[in-house]
């Protein structure tokens, strides 16, 4: 009667334990995430912080002698005014990617179309910010005869760029999702293509597609080098796209380096942590919950 | 038999109707085509520009030689090195974490709420913003677990970033097994760890390759996770040692070497900052496309 | 009277609100082919998943009542592997492993610790033999499992049920993929391999357990309606009128 060594059973009961832990990594992670953004941040949130002005205000001179303020709106307005601008361009931009790519494109040049949008969500965020900052400033001064051209127009079409191929992604797997029989019934009643796409096709997926354009926020709200580069230095409320603006990501980056540990100026920048990332959490978890509804089907 | 009237002159000519139709069909592929030219061409202008600026410095010499004059002469020994270091040790620790929280999720978690939430962690754990993880790695690795701004800390950090797409695409990969293999095991007594082990890692192993090698160009490119956990600005080592660096040494990293030259250093000539941009997108553009071509290879060799 | 090998008493089974058992109590006597007819979602196969306890595996299973190897209540049982290496399963679609031939069937002996090369080779061997497979692959003992064709395959996976030595040999529909010759050769197997072991055949081809089987029970919606040696079964004095319709075809 063979039977197996006692060695491989206690072994095979070890890593089954390993393999437990590690499956409940992830939630460790992420309440880890928040614990210790949280904890660096707690102190100065419970005592001191002046949460009106500090969502109210658009003055944020952290670093002023007399005038300290923590105003953070006018960071809210420039994340949100250079990801409305990427998202105006990365979702039909990217929408249409994903129709062209479903619907319109055979074999080869499916393959080819689809690596390269793969390949544009490879380069790194901060060489996006140096594409920003060599090559779309120039081209801005020169085209709209601006001083500067680090601001919201350079931030948003960077941005826009770097949001496709997410929108493209989970916009195709919406697409995919809709049965072929949708497609033939409407072909056999004799509609062209595009009056299949959008008359069947786009309110069928429409869920999944709202996911993908939620999941390209998502990553616009929180990408940080490419903004800090391309975006300027001003921290004021944007009253055009040629205004230089500073996002919350990008504030966090650009004075990290110089708050002192446990000052007032670092614990708000872990502040504004929690601030981001709460967004994103939402903003992630109700796209999830729609893209689910697509794969379950 | 052909019918007759399918032969008869008329019968399927165009009509007014399907030329107008065939013409709209023809404007909405253009445009759709457009739209996706529109994002790819760029792309590729931009890429071509990039190498053309960076050409008088592209060298073998480039690659091995520190940066010199307060970085505004020499190469990127320093931070291709550091960005080796940081690259291989993250995806060490985040690899088999990654694949065992996924065979865990795959393979023995019954479906229900607490596998609902482990996947809802696993999809937001992928969505913090690369800022937010500088900020956790500071606190937690950097301060609270006193490993002081090092390489060891950076790569820690980087391992949490890397980890839900390793989760993700090693799940992926162990649910294209089909699932009669395993019942097949089962049936002839074989535990669940063996046949996971024998049968449904080995078989998932392209899939996870893939997952990995991505993650290799992710890793390589972000700099705001590592600023503050681990890369300085500089710091002399020596050149063309591959050992110059020690866990508990910071680093100069190409990500961040790029932002130090092209944001915080005055002056410096112009090729330079466009040299580094093109060794770090090379790099990661390389290192996708292998993963492109792994994919496909082992997609070929398929056992079933 | 000897006791059963395998004793099912009033077991139930029941997946979320579906009942796919109602209450079967059945005998399984050592040494005999026993086969279960019946139509479509009758149970059959939930019931020799009971046997072998796979039924565990499946989500949202409920089970209540028991089932009996050699005396052995199967659910108080600490080693369920050490059961299921008792217990030969043949599931209705052909499955090579993706693996050599050769390890396909050596896979269970060294799932269970069996290491010397030799042994292995002979284990192989002689499953391979009994499984009417030997001599087509013999010279290709390395190839995959995989490319083998579908009659293959199913006789690949007997072999492969019979590697672990098992006391008792389930077959669930084994000729649904697999062509009529091999069927045949299959069927041969069988009556060779009921000297050796208990046979539990669970059919949709009528005349096969007409073929092989000592007994025949007939399961309908979840119940037994009758178990009976074959002969009665085949006859019209079958103890329930709805045996005698399902046999000649009346309905199913």
């Amino acid at each position: 009667m063979v039977t197996r060594r006692r060695s491989e059973i206690v072994a095979e009961s070890a890593i089954e334990l390993v393999i437990r832990l590690c499956g409940i990594s992830a939630i460790v992670f992420v309440f880890g995430i928040f614990f210790f953004v949280f904890r660096e941040g707690a102190g100065f949130l419970f005592h001191g912080l002046n949460l009106r002005e500090f969502f109210g205000s658009i003055e944020w001179y952290p670093t002023s002698e007399s005038h300290v303020r923590y105003g953070v709106l006018a960071l809210i307005a420039g994340t949100a005014s250079v990801t409305m601008l990427a998202m105006a361009i990365a979702v039909p931009f990217g929408i249409g990617a994903a129709i062209f790519i479903s619907e319109f494109c055979g074999g080869r040049l499916r393959e080819t179309v689809k690596i390269t949008i793969e390949l544009l969500a490879a380069i790194p965020s901060v060489v996006w910010g140096f594409i920003g900052l060599t090559v779309m400033n120039p081209l801005i001064i020169r085209l709209f005869h601006v001083p500067i051209g680090l601001n919201v127009l350079n931030g948003g079409l960077i941005l826009a760029l770097m949001s496709v191929p997410v929108i493209v992604s989970i916009g195709e797997d919406a697409l995919k999702a809709v049965p072929d029989s949708y497609r033939e019934a409407a072909l056999a009643l004799g509609v062209t293509r595009w009056q299949m796409v959008y008359r069947v096709l786009l309110p069928a997926a429409k869920n999944g597609l709202l996911a993908a354009a939620l999941l390209g926020v998502g990553r616009a709200v929180g990408e940080t080098m490419a903004v800090l580069m391309a975006t300027g230095h001003a921290v004021k409320i944007p009253t055009s796209v040629m205004d230089s603006v500073r996002t919350l990501t990008a504030t966090v980056a650009a004075e990290l380096g110089e708050a002192a540990v446990g000052s007032d100026h670092y614990q708000v920048l872990f502040i504004i942590g929690i601030l981001l990332f709460s967004i994103t959490f939402v903003v992630n978890l109700v796209a999830d919950l729609m893209v689910r509804g697509i794969r379950a089907r | 038999m052909i019918h007759p009237a399918a032969t008869r002159d008329g019968m399927f000519q165009a009509t007014a109707l399907t030329r107008r139709k065939a013409r709209t069909e023809a404007i909405a592929r253009s445009v759709f085509l457009a739209m996706t030219l529109l994002l790819v061409i760029p792309l590729i202008l931009i890429v071509g520009y990039l190498i053309y600026q960076a050409w008088p410095i592209l060298s073998l010499d480039f690659l091995l030689r520190n940066p010199r004059n307060g970085m505004r002469a020499g190469g990127v020994w320093a931070p291709l090195l550091g960005t080796l270091y940081l690259v291989v040790l993250s995806l060490v620790i985040a690899t088999p974490i990654g694949v065992l929280a996924a065979v865990f999720l795959n393979e023995y978690a019954r479906e229900s709420w607490f596998t609902r939430v482990v996947n809802l962690a696993v999809v937001n754990l992928a969505g913090v913003p690369s800022i937010v993880h500088a900020l956790f790695g500071l606190g937690a690795f950097v301060l609270f677990a006193h490993l002081g701004k090092s390489i060891i800390a950076a790569s820690l950090t980087l391992a949490i970033m890397t980890l839900p797409v390793i989760i993700a695409s090693t799940k992926e990969a162990l649910a294209a097994v089909p699932i009669a293999f395993r019942e097949a095991c089962w049936n002839v007594g074989a535990t669940r760890w063996q046949t996971i082990r024998h049968i449904v890692l080995p078989n998932s192993i392209s899939g996870i390759l893939t997952g990995v090698i991505l993650q290799v160009s992710r890793a390589a490119g972000e700099t705001a996770p590592i600023m503050f956990t681990g890369a300085v600005f500089f710091k002399a080592i020596r050149e063309g040692n591959p050992f110059a660096y020690g866990l508990f040494d910071q680093c100069m990293a190409l990500s961040m070497h790029l932002f130090t030259i092209s944001t915080q250093v005055p002056n410096v000539p112009a090729a330079l900052p466009y040299g580094t941009a093109v060794v770090l997108l090379g790099m990661v553009l390389a290192v996708n496309a292998l993963a492109i071509v792994v994919r496909v290879y082992l997609r070929a060799r398929k056992k079933w | 009277m000897r006791q059963p090998m395998v004793r099912i008493n009033n077991v139930r089974v029941r997946y979320g609100h579906r009942e796919a058992l109602k209450g079967v109590s059945l005998d399984v006597h050592g040494h005999e082919i026993l086969a279960i007819i019946g139509p479509a979602q009758s149970g059959k196969t939930t019931l020799l998943k009971t046997i072998n306890r796979t039924i565990d595996d499946v989500p949202g299973a409920v089970l209540s009542g028991t089932v009996e190897v050699d005396g052995e209540n199967v659910r108080h049982m600490t080693d369920v592997f050490a059961l299921r290496r008792k217990i030969g399963m043949v599931a209705p679609l052909p499955v090579g492993l993706p693996l050599s031939i050769f390890d396909n069937v050596a896979f269970a002996p060294r799932m269970a610790g069996m290491r010397k090369r030799s042994e292995l080779e002979q284990r192989v061997e002689r499953c391979l033999r009994q499984a009417a497979l030997w001599d087509e692959v013999k010279d290709r003992l390395d190839s995959l499992g995989t490319r083998l064709s579908g009659g293959q395959q199913q006789r690949l996976t007997i072999a492969r049920a019979l590697s672990h030595d098992p006391e008792i040999l389930c077959l669930d529909e084994f000729s649904i993929a697999v062509d009529p010759v091999t069927t045949m050769r299959i069927e041969d197997v069988l009556k060779e391999l009921r000297h050796r072991m208990t046979i539990i055949l669970v059919t949709n081809l009528v005349q096969q357990a007409r073929r092989l089987a000592d007994r025949t029970a007939f399961l309908l919606n979840g119940e037994l309606v009758e178990v009976n040696r074959t002969e009665t079964v085949f006859s019209n004095a079958t103890a329930d009128r709805r045996t005698y319709d399902y046999v000649n075809g009346i309905f199913g």
